[in-house]
């Protein structure tokens, strides 16, 4: 059996490859799919120690995790709709009427 | 008798009904608003009285209560709470029948007064009465200090709203802001004193095991700690008491606070009977008998007590001699009066000072409803010389006005000799006993009983006996119902309300026939604490304030002949037909008298000459220490808020880069401390 | 009568399918009013449930197998959600009277509502995370709710990206508790986390924890959406999520932390997470009070000073030093705070709402003589304005008064301090906008307004409960007492 460190590092991997994505990209759509990342770097934990401690809570808290991820897909697009509707373009760092 | 302590809660609640009544009828729909709001204030205060009077039965029948009726702020941190309550002893229950039934008399006769003379802003003066009585009915019950203050506040309030109750002329308007900065000043100290009473106790509750007055005692035993800051607890308690006094003098008018009082006179004299003589200025030696379980433990302050009022006795006695307006004689006598309320207190006569509170309260505020008879007779015009031979043109108000004046005069059987004799004995026996200084009060006091008995009767004669001086004096009518018979109810009363406590007769008709003194000192089953029972061994024991034997028979003489030399010289001089001035027999004095030893002035000095460069000292620090540094915070921080919202870019990736960064230092910070590293 | 402890959960969570019923069979007519009514009954009957259940006394009740758990300062919270969200939807009930989507609006409303009632009874990790969930997704529906105004789509993006990275990471975090302990009950971790031996992954978690109830109570650094949201937001939106969202931040970072990672373990793990908040505390309320002085536009100053008070609130978890009766009343301090200024705070972005409403326009000098026109607005906001700044004119006095106590005796005077100084600045730039309103003189004279029924009582009825709780602050404070004594001695 792999130990659980090495899931925790892939997890950590996967986890800082999102937030890269987080900060580097400014395609919105790009952004959800970082942010998707990082969740998942989430459920990879969820579901490694779940099996390391023999408990199911884990593994449930990781369907948990992917039905938010939907929700939030679609408020996100919604949003993101709204966004190009208004400015023209999906682009993230545009709006910046309100500052400082 | 569980229901009369929610029926007492209302003692004050209904005045205020009236109060509120009369101000937004009043506003909104003064027609709607019968005598202009003397009718609600008539039927709330007559409630008030029945209220009072069954508190008053119900304590008779040994059920003193404390309740605590709201809890405003929590004690929260092993702090303390602070409480509204509601404490009915002996001591309050009557306060509040004086109260309550002074200012139904006063609400009548203001229907003369005000009313019939068309007198404008009546729902603005019956709403200050309404709110007065409130207020004062509100101090009287108060269950401890804080409560006390604010109320001791709000009446001091109504007092400036009514004194300048014809603000657009110049005299009242400056009258009134002169009452409430003087008497404001001396409530400084007793706000400090307040504070310094919580910090130190804990509590300011007035009576109970856990009250102040019993901690402090408990301390100077040695069986409780309390916090001092450091201080002996007997010095500490002295400062405390001396703090609290400094409300008392201002509002009582004792020397050195008194001079607002005669400025006060500019006020409608219904309200001088009121405020200004019965109840408002009795609420600073109220206070005293209120906290006496704390005085009794504190020699010095009773000492200062004592002095005081000795001295303020003789002191605004002596300014009542040369007065030309009646009112303003009264108002100089009020100061007197309330100084031997002072010296009784002082001098350990708790019964003694509370009978004078009693029995003045009834005479004074007769004399100010007939002195106001007067003024309507006359009027308004003032002028004692303007007067004469009113006896025969208003006969029922000079009948009660020379009861009072008897009573003020100190001349048995009325209520004033009783009561002052009470209290001179009393100073007498202590003076004797070892305290020179009490002594000394008593001189003072003894010398202005002769000059009582003289003003008052000069007052008498100059305003009722001989010819008329005036044209007005001559056509003077007597005085309409409303007015005849509140004074005429006061007039019996100031014969008769003495007897309640013969103190002069002790030894002759033994002690059952001393009803005050069986009531305020009987035990009190319904309240644990040092009550009234135990002031005479606290002021013996503690304080270390012995007595000798005087017959107090011999002290009543002394003081009564003393009474009638003046009396007789003011028949000599003013019981004829031509009465004249007679001032210059005092001399240079005479014009010191007149100008009331120029106090006035030296106030004024005091402001303008010591305290104004004093005070701009003080601002060039403010403006340069003190502003130099608020502005440097504050224009640090408008520096510093113009650059750290640039943070605020409105870029979104800076917020997300920024945030996973703070978040970063977060993580080392806790890593570090866990041992990661 | 026993109510089911769940009693406002339920009201909250049906009336929002109600709300969406109603409008799926009569989608065409006009009904602002019902859905208004029905939201605002929806509120106070949860409120009035929640001081029911705390007035029955029935102490903690867990249920669904530990996953929730009831007891005083759920209520206590569910109270303060409850009135809030009923002050916002009278107020909506003029705000959003043009605007098409009504249900949808007041759904999403009543939805963030039950999912705050849902945190403040939160009894695990999973309860928690799904709780404050159902709180964000409505939450940046309802900032870009105005979609044909580039404003509200600009805040709703912002939060959304804030929102989402910052969910992310309470995922992971929770995922790296999970990882280091192997449960999600909050006994279950407390038992757990004593002694843990990986105190690494642990941390790491705890702090992502943290990351993510910072985001809910806009705290440094978590706070950068806040700006932007709140003054982009329909007004009447912006007053609900800095009052009751910021509270449920509060109400779940106080469960967490008070039942789930005790300090005494933490502190013998050699991570003392009282001096983390200790500093997020004075960060928060330093660059809140500073950066909302010179700010021009009132909407922003009050979105910046709403930051400042997630700082003072913070003093409830940063100044636990351990005995039982100090934590309780400085925790105890911290929930009255949130409840005076769930009223306080919502009160005076409601005033901007009229404002809105009247296109008064948005910076100060636009608010300039307001008092002439509105007298009473005028006076409820500096009622309101003046009690957020800790003036002894509404219950905001006592709180930050017991907050800053707390600090002390905890020995923290140095946080009290800057609290302190914090409190006199924000004196100045609330000072600012009340001198605007009643001592400038406005541009044009006897301008006639419209008195929107729903926007002033609502703000009537904020005012008059924030000076009432100076009066008579005793019952919401026992009330905070008891909730804080749930948490502390659970």
């Amino acid at each position: 059996m792999v130990p659980l460190q090495y899931y925790l590092l892939f997890s950590a991997a996967m986890f800082c490859i999102g937030v890269f994505g987080v900060l580097a990209r400014r395609n919105a759509l790009v952004y959800l799919m970082s942010v998707e990342l990082m969740l998942n770097a989430a459920n990879v934990v969820f579901v490694a120690s779940s099996a390391h401690y023999g408990t199911i809570s884990g593994q449930v808290f990781s369907l948990f995790t992917m039905a938010l991820a939907a929700a939030e897909v679609a408020v996100g697009v919604g949003i993101v709709l709204v966004a190009y509707r208004n400015f023209k373009d999906i682009d993230i760092t545009n709006p910046t009427s309100m500052r400082w | 008798m569980a229901d009369v302590t929610t029926a007492v809660t209302a003692i004050p609640l209904v005045p205020f009904a009236a109060f509120l009544v009369a101000l937004l009828v009043g506003h909104y729909k003064p027609a709607a608003l019968p005598k202009g709001g003397a009718l609600a204030g008539i039927a709330a205060t007559a409630v008030s009285l029945a209220l009072s009077v069954w508190a008053f039965l119900t304590v008779g029948a040994g059920g003193a209560t404390l309740s605590r009726v709201w809890t405003w702020v929590p004690a929260a941190n092993d702090s303390f709470a602070l409480t509204f309550g509601v404490l009915v002893d002996p001591l309050s229950a009557l306060m509040v029948v004086i109260v309550s039934g002074v200012s139904l008399l006063v609400h009548v006769f203001s229907l003369g007064y005000m009313n019939d003379e068309g007198e404008g802003g009546l729902p603005r003066y019956y709403a200050g009465l309404g709110l007065f009585t409130a207020s004062m009915l509100a101090f009287a019950l108060a269950s401890n200090l804080l409560q006390a203050f604010v109320f001791f506040e709000l009446v001091g309030f109504c007092s400036w709203w009514l004194i300048g109750h014809w603000f657009r002329e110049p005299g009242p308007a400056s009258a009134a802001k002169k009452a409430f900065l003087v008497t404001r000043f001396g409530d400084y100290f007793l706000l400090v004193g307040l504070v310094g009473v919580l910090g130190t106790f804990g509590t300011a509750a007035f009576a109970g095991d856990a009250s102040f007055p019993a901690l402090a005692h408990a301390a100077l035993e040695g069986e409780a700690s309390v916090n001092t800051f450091g201080v002996d607890p007997a010095t500490w308690f002295t400062t405390l008491g001396l703090l609290i006094l400094g409300g008392v003098i201002g509002k009582s008018a004792q020397f050195p606070l008194q001079t607002w009082l005669p400025d006060a006179m500019e006020g409608p004299t219904p309200v001088s009977a009121l405020i200004h003589a019965a109840t408002m200025v009795a609420a600073g030696v109220y206070l005293v008998a209120r906290l006496y379980g704390f005085y009794a433990l504190t020699p010095t302050v009773l000492t200062v007590i004592a002095l005081v009022g000795g001295f303020t006795a003789l002191f605004a006695a002596t300014m009542a001699l040369v007065k030309r307006e009646i009112k303003q004689v009264l108002a100089y006598s009020t100061i007197s009066q309330y100084g031997y309320i002072m010296l009784g207190l002082g001098s350990g006569g708790y019964v003694a000072g509370v009978f004078h509170l009693l029995t003045h309260a009834t005479f004074k505020a007769l004399l100010f409803l007939g002195a106001g008879a007067v003024i309507i007779a006359m009027h308004h015009d003032e002028d004692m010389w303007k007067m004469g031979g009113l006896k025969e043109r208003m006969p029922t108000v000079y009948w009660a006005f020379l009861s009072g004046s008897l009573a003020l005069a100190g001349i048995v059987p009325f209520a004033g000799f009783w009561s002052k004799d009470a209290v001179l004995h009393h100073a007498l026996t202590v003076g004797l006993g070892g305290q020179p200084l009490v002594l000394l009060a008593y001189l003072m006091g003894l010398v202005a009983v002769a000059f009582t008995g003289f003003y008052t009767f000069r007052m008498v004669f100059l305003t009722f006996h001989g010819e008329p001086r005036s044209e007005t004096a001559r056509d003077a009518g007597p005085a309409s119902a409303n007015m005849r018979v509140p004074v005429a109810i006061l007039g019996v009363l100031a014969a008769v309300v003495g007897l309640v406590n013969v103190d002069p007769l002790k030894g002759v008709v033994g002690e059952h026939l001393l009803f005050l003194e069986r009531w305020l000192n009987g035990p009190l089953p319904g309240l644990a604490g040092p009550t009234a029972e135990h002031y005479h061994e606290l002021v013996v024991d503690v304080a270390g304030f012995h007595t000798v034997a005087v017959s107090p028979t011999v002290s009543a003489v002394v003081s009564l002949v003393v009474a009638l030399a003046g009396v007789a010289l003011a028949w000599t001089w003013y019981n004829v037909p031509e009465p004249s001035e007679k001032t210059d027999v005092l001399g240079p004095t005479k014009t010191l008298l007149y100008n009331n030893y120029y106090q006035d002035e030296f106030q004024t000095w005091l402001a303008t000459g010591v305290v104004e460069p004093l005070a701009d000292a003080v601002d060039v620090f403010d403006a340069s220490v003190v502003d130099g540094v608020v502005n440097g915070v504050s224009s640090t921080s408008l520096v510093a808020s113009d650059r750290l919202r640039r943070v605020q870019t409105g870029v979104v990736t800076t917020y997300t880069t920024q945030l996973v960064l703070g978040l970063v230092v977060l993580l080392l910070i806790v890593l570090l401390l866990g041992g990661w590293f | 009568m026993a109510l089911p402890a769940l009693t406002p959960q339920y009201v909250l969570g049906l009336a929002a399918l109600l709300v969406l019923v109603v409008d799926a069979f009569t989608p065409t007519s006009r009904k602002n009013g019902l859905l208004a009514g029905l939201t605002a009954l929806a509120g106070v009957t949860s409120a009035g449930a929640a001081a029911w259940l705390y007035a029955g006394g029935a102490g903690r009740t867990t249920l669904f197998d530990g996953a929730l758990a009831v007891d005083a300062s759920t209520s206590f919270f569910t109270a303060v959600f409850g009135c809030v969200a009923a002050l916002v939807a009278v107020a909506s009930y003029d705000y959003v009277r043009e605007e098409p989507h009504q249900s949808a609006y007041y759904a999403l409303v009543l939805l963030a509502t039950a999912g705050m009632s849902v945190m403040a009874a939160a009894n695990s990790l999973v309860t928690a995370f799904l709780a404050l969930e159902l709180v964000s997704l409505p939450a940046y529906a309802l900032v870009a709710y105005l979609k044909r105004d580039a404003g509200s789509a600009e805040a709703g993006l912002k939060y959304f990206v804030v929102g989402a990275l910052s969910s992310a990471i309470l995922v992971y975090g929770i995922s790296l508790v999970y990882a280091a302990t192997g449960v999600f009950g909050f006994a279950a971790l407390a038992d757990a986390v004593a002694g843990n031996a990986h105190v690494t992954v642990l941390g790491a978690g705890v702090v992502m924890l943290i990351g993510g109830f910072a985001f809910k109570t806009a705290s440094v650094p978590f706070h950068f959406w806040a700006p932007e949201a709140y003054e982009g937001a329909p007004a009447p939106v912006s007053a609900f999520l800095s009052s009751a969202s910021k509270a449920a931040g509060f109400v779940l970072a106080f469960r967490v932390f008070l039942l789930a990672f005790p300090l005494a373990a933490f502190e013998a793990l050699g991570i003392p997470w009282t001096l983390v908040f200790a500093v997020l505390a004075v960060v928060t309320m330093t660059l809140g009070n500073v950066a909302a002085a010179t700010q021009t536009n009132v909407k922003r100053m009050l979105a910046y000073s709403s930051i400042g008070h997630a700082g003072y609130a913070l003093i409830g978890l940063a100044a636990l030093s351990g005995p039982t009766s100090s934590d309780v009343a400085v925790v105890g301090a911290s929930f009255s705070h949130l409840f005076v200024y769930g009223f306080t705070n919502t009160g005076a972005f409601l005033v901007v709402a009229l404002a809105e409403r009247w296109g008064v326009g948005r910076t100060f000098e636009d608010y300039a003589g307001l008092a002439r026109s509105a007298p009473v607005a005028s006076a409820v906001l500096a009622v309101l304005l003046f009690s957020l700044a800790g003036l002894p004119v509404g219950g905001g006095f006592w709180t930050k008064y017991a907050l800053f106590l707390g600090a002390v005796q905890s020995g923290l005077w140095w946080l009290a301090a800057v609290g302190v100084v914090n409190s006199a600045l924000s004196l100045f730039y609330y000072s600012r906008l009340v001198k605007a309103v009643w001592v400038d003189a406005p541009d044009e004279t006897g301008v006639a307004r419209e008195r929107p029924t729903g926007i002033y009582a609502a703000v009537v009825v904020a005012a008059v409960v924030t000076v009432a709780l100076l009066v008579a602050p005793d019952v919401v404070f026992s009330w905070a007492d008891a909730a804080a004594r749930a948490l502390v001695s659970a």
